[in-house]
């Protein structure tokens, strides 16, 4: 039935009011002539509504007259007539032709490369050596092989144990996964001694090869041998060289002492900004509102803009707004606890730059202190645990 | 009167033999006998759609009542809300809460 529905909606048909005395004679005269009609809904006051083909209704003038029916058109319905509305319309047509065509065109070419997965490899190396290879926005999407792609990518980079490449939309993803990190091999025929690289305290050690030199609680300065790689052989006077391996756990201190600074210089944004705004379209800016700025002081942002359909879908068109901030610069006083405690805190942040990853941070204490000329200083020490052993070859540097 | 009477009864009988010989061959054959005896088939769906086929045509129509000559007589129809679903030389579908369905001679 719904085919049948969609079929009579493809061909198109009319509801129309019959009035007239003789509506049976009517319908009987229809059938005879192989009208079809559906729908056929009788109504009070001699009237009935029925739907009827385009093809039909035109024949249904000579029974009109002949049954003295009057035929009223009340709804004309079906693809036939939607047409014909839009027949008139000619440019109408013509531009969603254009529209679709150029849609088409542009969504065939390949307009954003996105690299996703990626930790230690950078992922501008990864687009750079796609565009060796040709691959850069504005290829057309076709042409873009990317198991060829994806298996170039696997074979110019190192590190990498599994890449994808998958052209969605206007966007070529590319998918990586980082290979692990061939473990480093310990050259053991090679005599080694264990040293520290900075003072500390030794907190634990253990020794998987070697000999012991130091024990917990003793202080190591830097270069200090820890764990020695010749061996003495008990009761006699030679020695067995190994490569010496080994955790030695060591309290180590770093400090760092900054101003305490009762002004502050703060940029304050006055309000007052200005927009450039240029249109990007295939990578290329043209501006559109360009003004002078005439700021003594200004933060410039920029904010971009790519037009998109959904996420996948990304168009060459865009917009750049450059605004610009106008501030002035003010001095202020702040209190003595506010700048001692800004000043900890910047010179805290000084101190994590030279602290290794590995290494754990057990204690920070902060004083203050007071040099000549009055200036007050904010020294923290930072406590931390970490392995301060390296290897280093006997005899060698 | 007499031979008239004869002459009907002969006539009666005649048809009658006619028309059994030619259901019976249907029924032998197993055609289908609404075509080849020209007879109405009516199938009611419960009492809300009822399609007649081989029908001859519409003698009245009303949201009440509906009459459908056949080769048969008249069916008369009667309910609710009846209305003519669809409509062709063949067959006539008829929706609606039918309350009864009557052959007239």
């Amino acid at each position: 039935m719904l085919l049948l529905r969609l079929w009579n909606y493809i061909r198109g048909y009319v509801i129309i009011l019959v009035e007239g005395y003789f509506l049976e004679k009517f319908v009987n005269i229809c059938i005879k002539r192989q009208i079809y009609l559906w729908d056929v809904k009788r109504q009070k006051n001699s009237k009935m509504m029925l739907k009827i083909s385009i093809k039909g209704f035109k024949l249904l003038r000579p029974i009109a007259r002949k049954t003295g029916c009057s035929v009223r058109i009340i709804r004309k319905r079906g693809l036939p007539f939607i047409i014909n509305r839009y027949r008139a319309r000619k440019t109408f047509i013509l531009g969603s032709i254009v529209f679709i065509a150029l849609f088409y065109a542009m969504t065939s070419f390949v307009w954003t490369v996105e690299v996703v997965g990626n930790e230690k490899v950078e992922t501008q190396m990864i687009i750079d050596t796609l565009e060796d290879m040709g691959i850069k926005p504005g290829v057309v999407k076709f042409r873009v092989d990317t198991q060829s792609i994806a298996n170039s990518i696997i074979l110019d980079i190192d590190g990498l144990s599994w890449v994808n490449v998958i052209v969605r939309g206007t966007k070529l993803k590319v998918e990586v996964a980082e290979g692990v990190e061939r473990p480093l091999i310990i050259p053991k025929d090679e005599p080694c001694d264990l040293v520290a690289v900075k003072d500390g305290i030794i907190k634990s050690i253990l020794v998987k090869e070697g000999h012991q030199l130091v024990k917990e609680g003793d202080t190591v300065k830097k270069g200090q041998v820890l764990i020695s790689g010749t061996i003495p052989i008990l009761n006699e006077d030679n020695f067995r060289i190994v490569h010496a391996m080994g955790e030695v756990l060591a309290r180590t201190w770093y400090e760092n002492k900054q101003e305490v600074c009762l002004k502050v210089v703060d940029n304050v944004r006055t309000g007052n900004k200005k927009d450039n705004i240029s249109l990007v379209t295939f990578w290329r800016r043209i501006p559109l509102l360009n003004r002078k700025i005439n700021f003594n002081n200004h933060e410039k942002v920029e904010i971009e803009k790519i037009i998109s359909i959904g996420e996948d879908l990304v168009l060459p068109f865009g917009f750049v707004v450059e605004r610009y901030y106008e501030y002035i610069v003010v001095e202020a006083d702040v209190s003595i606890e506010e700048a001692k405690a800004h000043a900890a805190e910047n010179a805290y942040e000084e101190i994590l730059e030279f602290i290794p990853k590995e290494a754990k941070i057990v204690d920070v204490k902060v004083t203050f202190v007071n040099k000549d000329d009055d200036i007050l200083y904010a020294d923290v020490i930072v406590e931390c645990i970490e392995d301060i052993g390296i290897t280093k070859e006997i005899g060698g540097e | 009167m007499s031979n008239k009477k004869r002459e009907n009864r002969k006539k009666n009988t005649g048809e009658n033999k006619k028309r059994s010989i030619k259901e019976k061959m249907t029924e032998f054959l197993e055609l289908p006998k609404e075509i080849v005896l020209d007879m109405p088939k009516t199938t009611l769906l419960g009492n809300g759609n009822m399609l007649v086929e081989n029908y001859k045509g519409i003698i009245e129509y009303d949201v009440n009542r509906i009459r459908i000559n056949t080769s048969k007589g008249i069916i008369k129809v009667t309910g609710d809300n009846l209305f003519i679903k669809e409509i062709t030389s063949e067959d006539l579908m008829i929706y609606g809460d039918i309350a009864s369905v009557e052959f007239l001679k």
